[in-house]
């Protein structure tokens, strides 16, 4: 089981909705992988090019969505996004990214806990996605953060997880969910590289 | 009427005066799609009640994959 804020799920695995070849894998890779919760980013519409949209693809009933506020670059972006988000009426569980560092797409610490206290004064659920930096994770926890999201190693690079130490800091000090989040790698490629499931984070 | 969505300008034709129907006028109308007007993010009983003005910036987004 895993809590976060008010939800609670069965499962301790949150999927992302991105690269996925076609829907028809997409939609069996979801069923296959028994989660709870499905992370989603947003993006302005091609008005002269609308396509499907994702997430009518999938049976909204069965899933909580996590958006995310990927694009953003400051805390004022991020909220932003974050009340888009929450004005669909269908999620109030935000990930907070604002990116630092476009080439390594590293968070910024500092603007993600300042949209971080921002959301929470303004109920939202958040996750703030973090560096694996064990103070980071404890002051983000502190302002009331539901969960924390530290990072295994810079978004797509697939090193795995870079820095078992401070991750292992990070989750025995936390009294909230741990969920690591970017860099992990395929599932075939994580044996080799860490062990998320031995270090009990989610 | 030419307001300014997603950054660029368009011109919306006469009956195009709130966001519901500019929502129909792109098709959009059974779609999950949020909306900013002028600033303000709006829920869905709000985007039935706002009414547009000419040079309005609007943005309409929606989710997508992502992790």
């Amino acid at each position: 089981m895993l809590t976060i804020g008010n939800y609670t799920f069965t499962s301790r695995l949150l999927l992302g909705t991105g690269k996925y070849p076609n829907a028809d894998i997409q939609r069996e890779a979801v069923k296959a992988s028994e989660t709870n919760v499905l992370t989603f980013a947003l993006s302005r519409i091609d008005l002269d090019n609308i396509g499907p949209d994702p997430i009518e693809q999938l049976d909204r009933n069965d899933f909580t969505l996590l958006p995310n506020t990927a694009g953003a670059k400051t805390a004022e972006e991020a909220v932003r996004l974050a009340r888009l988000a929450r004005s669909s009426g269908i999620c109030d569980m935000i990930k907070v990214e604002v990116i630092g560092d476009p080439p390594t797409l590293l968070p910024d610490p500092v603007e993600t806990l300042k949209a971080t206290e921002i959301l929470l004064a303004e109920g939202f659920t958040v996750l703030p996605y973090l560096s694996d930096d064990p103070m980071l994770a404890l002051r983000a926890e502190q302002l009331g953060a539901h969960a924390i999201m530290p990072g295994a190693s810079p978004i797509g690079s697939g090193l795995g997880i870079t820095n078992p130490y401070n991750l292992q800091l990070i989750i025995e000090k936390a009294n909230v969910p741990v969920i690591v989040d970017a860099g992990v790698g395929a599932h075939m490629m994580r044996p080799k590289r860490c062990n998320t499931e031995r270090m009990r984070c989610c | 009427m030419e307001v300014i969505i997603n950054q660029q300008k368009r011109e919306l034709p006469n009956h195009v005066t709130t966001i519901e129907q500019l929502r129909e006028h792109f098709g959009l109308q059974n779609t999950v799609v949020m909306i900013e007007h002028n600033g303000k993010a709006l829920s869905a009983d709000e985007q039935n009640d706002t009414h547009i003005t000419a040079g309005d910036q609007i943005e309409m987004v929606r989710f997508v994959g992502g992790g």
